[in-house]
């Protein structure tokens, strides 16, 4: 039985994926259409360079319900997130990553969802990657996450997620240059839950350089985009060097009326000269990450340009038979 | 020739559309005897009918300057014509798009007027309606809806008046040079007409008769259209809306059935193909095919845009092919096409564009003598003799 009471988006951001983006478009078109009469694919075109938008396009003149969206230039992994919500249409939307997600888990992930949940997160059973440094740094930050922006934030690399129309039109509203797609997920609030799967892998995992060096950025770039505490923290540390300060201040003052003789201040006042400064750098240090985001939400500028938009022209040429002329 | 000598026209009009019907008009200051041959059981009821919901001012055209200037030039006549077809007390709305449109709000604006087309900053009431975080700006405009039932009325009442012969079920063959230069329309029943004129105005049919008489095709392209009919909440109701420009929605009062139709640029057409690249008969295609209605697709995106759609109610759905000039697909322009004495001398070939831009054709016939003997009506107005 097809379930006709909803339509179904499935939404993927495509970067260079030529390889393997026929075999995905083609798996999942066939669970899409024998579990729900009203569905689409939508495909988002991280600015490819590999031909990936022809062998779309191609697919298109066969598979019905195949949307591509290419975008002007290579943006960064949200944006291209933010783009592919944007224009999906669903009821449910479902996001991707061709490379890992199996398509068979999508009824499941929905049905959790029609029966009363907002956003339903795929949970990767078995995750063998990464070392020992990386899985500990990876909680660390979950806890940390929790503690600083108020909820733990998966860091595994998993966007497997069903969100319903209500969060889409929540987080498309958010329209921040920073943005990242779990923390607006958790930060809209609604209904969570997860629901393990087990990953596929279509092609042998991309060897991705300088990983925990990107982890760490994507870490910080998250926490300073979502959250003070990191600048109120600096803040209190300044003032807490400034009363320092002051104290030594009153030092000197006390010493100078006690004591005649000063000769050697050379130690004392290096000595200050490198806490302040280690002090006034630290804050300087965050101030700037902070300037950052302002001058990105300053920017009055669209979050991204599209290039083109195809559909799929299911196509006239393969139903020959009706047309007996 | 099979005892049908009394079958002689001066004029023949092949198929009873908007333009073949004014088409007979005009020419009768001319000619005497003119017939229109139609294939359904009335006129105007497959794309005049369908496709023409509203008067276009040219805000339709941002993209293309010609027709935008054209239908903005022909509007007002075109509304003091057919003033009795028209409901102006609908309020047109057009709405910019924030993601993935053409045009922005300030070049829509400017655009509009450069035609010198009347546009206004919607009032707050209208701008409530859209999701603002979809939509970057709301206009009202100038612009009506066309009742297709009563324009029907209209030019059958003025067919009559001017004695124009309305074969009705007749289905035209194909069309061969006849003796002293006149044309001979044979029909599928095998009966023959001769006339000294003929027209080819049948619009989704023009290269079927064309391959029929071996007449080389006209780059055409066909699309199988989907428009839905819904029920709209009655906020929605006295509102036609369009949001521009890209791969969005206009949803506009259809009054003949006191719906509002629904068209999606994107699930609108359903298959398109080109005659010169893959030839084949567009309605009987539309009789055969197996067509799944998208109006599901159409309305959950109309809804992002348009929050109040939800309380919408999908009626039917009707599906026409649409015809366009196969050049036309980048700058999105509606030109009608007018090709004299094509294949067979005194055989013209004439593709409706908008209904409004009916006025450019007229022009473009009162260039040829043989069609405007009378140098007096070619001043007036052609509609009343």
């Amino acid at each position: 039985m097809k379930n006709s009471s909803i339509l179904v988006s499935v939404s993927v951001v495509v970067s260079n994926d030529n390889e393997i983006v026929a075999e995905f478009v083609e798996q999942t078109s066939a669970v899409l259409s024998e579990k729900y009469e009203y569905y689409e694919l939508l495909l988002v075109d991280n600015g490819s360079t590999d031909g990936s938008d022809l062998t779309v396009q191609a697919l298109q003149q066969r598979i019905p319900n195949v949307r591509l969206i290419g975008l002007s230039r290579p943006y960064d992994k949200q944006t291209a997130l933010a783009a592919a919500l944007d224009h999906s249409i669903g009821d449910y939307v479902v996001i991707m990553e061709m490379d890992h997600d199996p398509p068979d888990m999508i009824p499941t992930l929905i049905t959790k969802a029609i029966s009363g949940y907002d956003v339903v997160i795929g949970e990767q059973i078995g995750d063998e990657s990464g070392f020992f440094l990386d899985k500990w740094l990876t909680s660390l930050f979950c806890r940390l996450s929790s503690k600083i922006l108020g909820y733990p934030i998966e860091l595994r690399p998993s966007y497997f997620r069903v969100i319903s129309r209500q969060v889409v039109n929540a987080i498309t509203r958010i329209r921040n240059k920073s943005r990242y797609l779990k923390y607006l997920n958790v930060q809209v609030g609604f209904r969570h839950t997860y629901v393990p799967y087990q990953r596929i892998h279509r092609r042998r995992a991309r060897h991705e350089r300088n990983r925990l060096f990107r982890s760490i950025f994507y870490a910080i770039g998250m926490i300073t985009a979502n959250s003070a505490i990191p600048l109120r923290l600096a803040a209190l540390v300044g003032l807490f060097a400034s009363f320092l300060n002051l104290l030594y201040f009153g030092y000197i003052f006390i010493v100078t009326l006690v004591n005649e003789r000063l000769v050697e201040g050379w130690l004392t006042s290096s000595v200050m000269n490198t806490t302040m400064f280690f002090f006034v750098f630290l804050i300087l240090t965050v101030l700037s990450e902070y300037i950052a985001h302002i001058l990105e939400e300053t920017r009055d500028q669209p979050l991204y340009f599209i290039k083109y938009e195809t559909s799929s022209t299911t196509s006239i040429y393969t139903d020959e038979k009706l047309n007996v002329v | 020739m099979s005892g049908l000598a009394d079958q002689n026209y001066e004029v023949i009009v092949i198929g009873g559309g908007f333009y073949g019907c004014c088409i007979a008009l005009f020419l009768r200051h001319s000619f005497q005897r003119i017939a229109i041959i139609e294939k359904e059981a009335d006129l105007l009821t497959r794309a005049s009918y369908l496709n023409q919901a509203r008067v276009h001012h040219g805000y339709h055209y941002p993209r293309n300057i010609i027709t935008a200037l054209r239908s903005s030039i022909n509007f007002p006549r075109f509304v003091f014509d057919f003033r009795h077809c028209i409901d102006g007390s609908f309020t047109m709305v057009y709405a910019i798009a924030r993601n993935n449109s053409k045009v922005s709000a300030f070049q829509f604006r400017r655009f509009c007027e450069s035609i010198n087309a009347p546009i206004k900053q919607a009032p707050q009431s209208i701008c409530n309606l859209f999701n603002r975080s979809l939509i970057e700006a709301v206009f009202t405009v100038r612009e009506y809806a066309l009742n297709a039932v009563k324009l029907r009325q209209w030019i059958k009442q003025h067919l009559e008046a001017a004695g124009i012969h309305v074969l009705f079920r007749k289905k035209v063959q194909r069309v061969t040079a006849d003796q002293n230069d006149h044309v001979a329309v044979v029909l599928d029943t095998g009966e023959c007409l001769v006339g000294q004129h003929v027209f080819n105005c049948t619009y989704s049919q023009i290269n079927t008769l064309l391959r029929n008489s071996g007449i080389p095709l006209l780059p055409l392209k066909h699309e199988l259209a989907e428009m839905a009919l819904i029920e709209v909440p009655d906020e929605l109701k006295r509102l036609g809306i369009t949001v521009m420009d890209g791969p969005f929605f206009a949803t506009f009062p259809f009054p003949p059935r006191s719906l509002h139709s629904l068209s999606h640029v994107r699930y609108t057409p359903h298959t398109e193909w080109y005659d010169e690249e893959y030839y084949r008969d567009a309605h009987h295609y539309l009789e055969t095919a197996q067509i799944q209605s998208r109006s599901v697709f159409m309305l959950k995106d109309a809804q992002r845009y348009l929050p109040l759609l939800r309380e919408a109610r999908h009626v039917e759905s009707l599906f026409e092919i649409k015809t366009l000039w196969a050049q036309n697909e980048i700058d999105d322009g509606r030109p009608i096409v007018f090709r004299k004495d094509h294949g067979v001398k005194n055989f013209s070939t004439i593709m409706g564009g908008k209904i409004d831009n009916i006025y450019d054709i007229i022009q473009a016939l009162r260039e040829f003598q043989a069609y405007c003997k009378d140098t007096k009506s070619s001043q007036s107005s052609w509609w009343f003799a």
